[in-house]
């Protein structure tokens, strides 16, 4: 059975058929999570949660050929909203925005590159994540999250603006 | 910039080194079961596992003779032919590291403007699937600041639990470069050891430039004049490159927004046009760089390679497209009227038509919309990009002179039902066709 052939059935309510779909590109959907999320648990929550809503609206995917960029818009939105209600929690070990870390230049952060990324705003976070984790070029990102090139170019640029200013060290 | 693209390109290769837990699909199928959204979580603790890349696969690699045998699983298109073809140089040196690991830079392949290096790991005892080595590639020259990495295409392959191969993609070197190194720095526990494979570019293996050929053609898209400088092609790319000149002041802050008021009172604009060949084949080009100078803005639209028979390249529907972002959340759980969201986009009614929401917009441009119940997404519409998200395609639609009415509708109602504005499209449209005969 192929994937339109399993869309079909999973719009008919077939719950087997959605799983497959799902894990057929788990590689995909998994590191797609793990980007946003760092971590096993919370991915493996956001694609419950993404589950549940493929599930809940697939019946209106009017597009089945659009079912892995509908599904994945859907698995950004379900990470992004976790993070901004975890937005409030300051990550562990930073105290202000100004930190500096004497040794960047030896290429030793002090923290995961993924804590200082926890202080961008949550649209610079995405498209930094996407483009630079993910591998995405701008017009993939710019489908996936449904705002402007030039929009995922700003976001990227002043993210990493932001970026050098918590981190410290070069940037041009 | 080259230190923070370092430190992001190394969490990517963390992040594909993540190996998909086992119980992904029993808790896929629990949450249906189930059916509810937030669960339990265990007290697992996240662990980085090592898978170094995008593919598993169990492909034979090889070298015979001037023909690459591998590197399947990241090729494709006109990239692919020429890598079956045996295009390309030969390397095939290595270096070792303290701990076993074989680096093996196989082949390169080049054009005018990248070079994309090949390169093999290999480590006799260790499973790479789960200790996945993340070195760190330069590529050096005369040029003392290297060619810069390119982030898209730096994809990998496991070919066994011992073997990966990954490839690199760089800026081409400069004309005046012919022995070159590739630095790869590698981190054993605390220590990062550094080795070098010093290669001779081989420029009579570069893939040659097909096309070279100035377009010198001028053409007006609504307040601005585009100029379509040249065209450069091998088999790897195609590159157009020229300018836009915007005819006014606003039109200059409508192109290249220089500040954070005009981008949020204009948008951006991104140049797009199609090409095609008397043959009726297209060229896709999906990436582009600009660069604002003098007044003018600069483009390059990097496409595909060209079809291998035509005659004549014709560029068309040459355009401009602006986004203006509206960022604007409307409630429309009740009915509403003349709801004013800004200057050019007017809610001019909600209403109800049994389970279905009805939403009446006007506006200049075409309103991108996406729909929420409460927190949870549910669809968008006019999206960007509607042949992925809305099949309902736009591009065809013009802007209007005059505010149009648009009647949005949405299966079912309910009190969290929200609908955010994200953004206006606004599109200007050349008339004129530009003729490209290739000699």
């Amino acid at each position: 059975m192929d994937a339109l052939d399993l869309i079909r059935e999973a719009k008919k309510g077939d719950r087997e058929a959605l799983i497959k779909l799902i894990m057929d590109k788990k590689e995909e959907y998994y590191r797609l999570a793990f980007a946003f999320m760092g971590n096993k648990e919370d991915s493996l929550d956001a694609l419950q949660d993404m589950i549940v809503i493929l599930f809940a609206n697939i019946k209106k995917l009017r597009d089945p050929e659009s079912f892995y960029s509908w599904s994945k818009k859907i698995l950004v939105n379900t990470c992004k909203n976790t993070l901004r209600k975890r937005k409030r929690v300051l990550p562990i070990g930073i105290d202000k925005e100004e930190e500096y870390i004497e040794n960047y230049q030896s290429k030793e952060l002090k923290h995961d590159i993924m804590t200082y990324l926890k202080r961008l705003n949550i649209h610079q976070q995405e498209a930094i994540i996407l483009r630079y984790f993910m591998d995405m070029d701008y017009e993939t990102i710019s489908r996936l999250t449904d705002v402007p090139e030039g929009t995922v170019k700003s976001r990227i640029f002043n993210g990493l603006a932001k970026l050098k200013r918590i981190i410290g060290g070069e940037y041009q | 910039m080259k230190e923070m693209k370092e430190i992001l390109i190394r969490k990517k290769d963390e992040i594909y080194m993540t190996q998909v837990p086992e119980e992904m699909e029993d808790c896929l199928r629990s949450a249906l079961q189930k059916k509810r959204r937030h669960f339990h979580k265990s007290a697992v603790a996240a662990v980085f596992a090592a898978v170094l890349i995008v593919i598993y696969s169990f492909d034979s690699i090889a070298y015979y003779g001037k023909k690459f045998i591998g590197y399947d699983n990241m090729l494709y298109g006109n990239l692919k032919e020429l890598f079956d073809e045996g295009r390309g140089q030969e390397i095939n040196k290595s270096c070792t590291f303290s701990d076993g690991l074989e680096f093996t830079l196989d082949a390169i392949m080049f054009d005018g403007n990248e070079l994309m290096a090949f390169c093999r790991m290999y480590h006799p005892e260790e499973n790479l699937v789960n200790s996945g080595p993340t070195p760190y590639v330069d590529l050096i020259g005369i040029n003392p600041l290297g060619y810069d990495r390119k982030i898209a295409f730096g994809k990998g392959s496991y070919l066994d639990e011992h073997t990966l191969e990954y490839i690199y993609t760089f800026e081409a070197p400069a004309f005046y470069e012919k022995w070159m190194k590739l630095n790869i720095k590698y981190r054993l526990d605390n220590n990062m050891e550094e080795k070098t494979i010093d290669f001779i570019l081989d420029r009579s293996k570069a893939i040659e430039t097909s096309v070279q050929k100035d377009i010198n053609a001028k053409v007006r898209v609504g307040d601005c004049e585009v100029l379509f400088d040249k065209i450069t092609a091998s088999a790897m790319k195609t590159y157009i490159q020229g300018s836009i000149t915007p005819l006014s002041d606003e039109a200059k802050k409508k192109l290249d927004p220089e500040s954070i008021e005009d981008y949020e009172k204009y948008g951006m604009t991104i140049f797009l046009f199609d090409m095609v060949s008397d043959k009726g084949e297209s060229v896709d080009f999906h990436e582009g760089d600009t660069k604002a100078s003098m007044g003018k803005v600069g483009f390059i639209n990097k496409g595909d390679a060209l079809p291998k028979d035509f005659n004549t390249l014709e560029i068309k529907n040459i355009r401009l497209k602006r986004h203006k972002p509206m960022e604007k959340s409307v409630d429309i759980s009740e009915r509403t009227e003349n709801l004013k969201v800004d200057d050019d986009v007017l809610i001019k009614s909600v209403y109800f038509e049994g389970d279905t929401t009805c939403v009446v917009v006007s506006s200049r441009g075409i309103p991108s919309l996406e729909l929420y119940d409460g927190d949870e997404y549910m669809e968008t519409i006019n999206s960007i990009y509607p042949d992925l998200i809305s099949p309902d395609s736009y591009e065809k639609q013009v802007e209007s002179e005059e505010p149009v009415d648009r009647v949005f509708r949405f299966e079912g109602k309910g009190q969290n039902m929200r609908l955010d504005i994200k953004y206006i499209v606004y599109y200007s449209y050349s008339d004129e066709t530009i003729s490209i005969p290739i000699d």
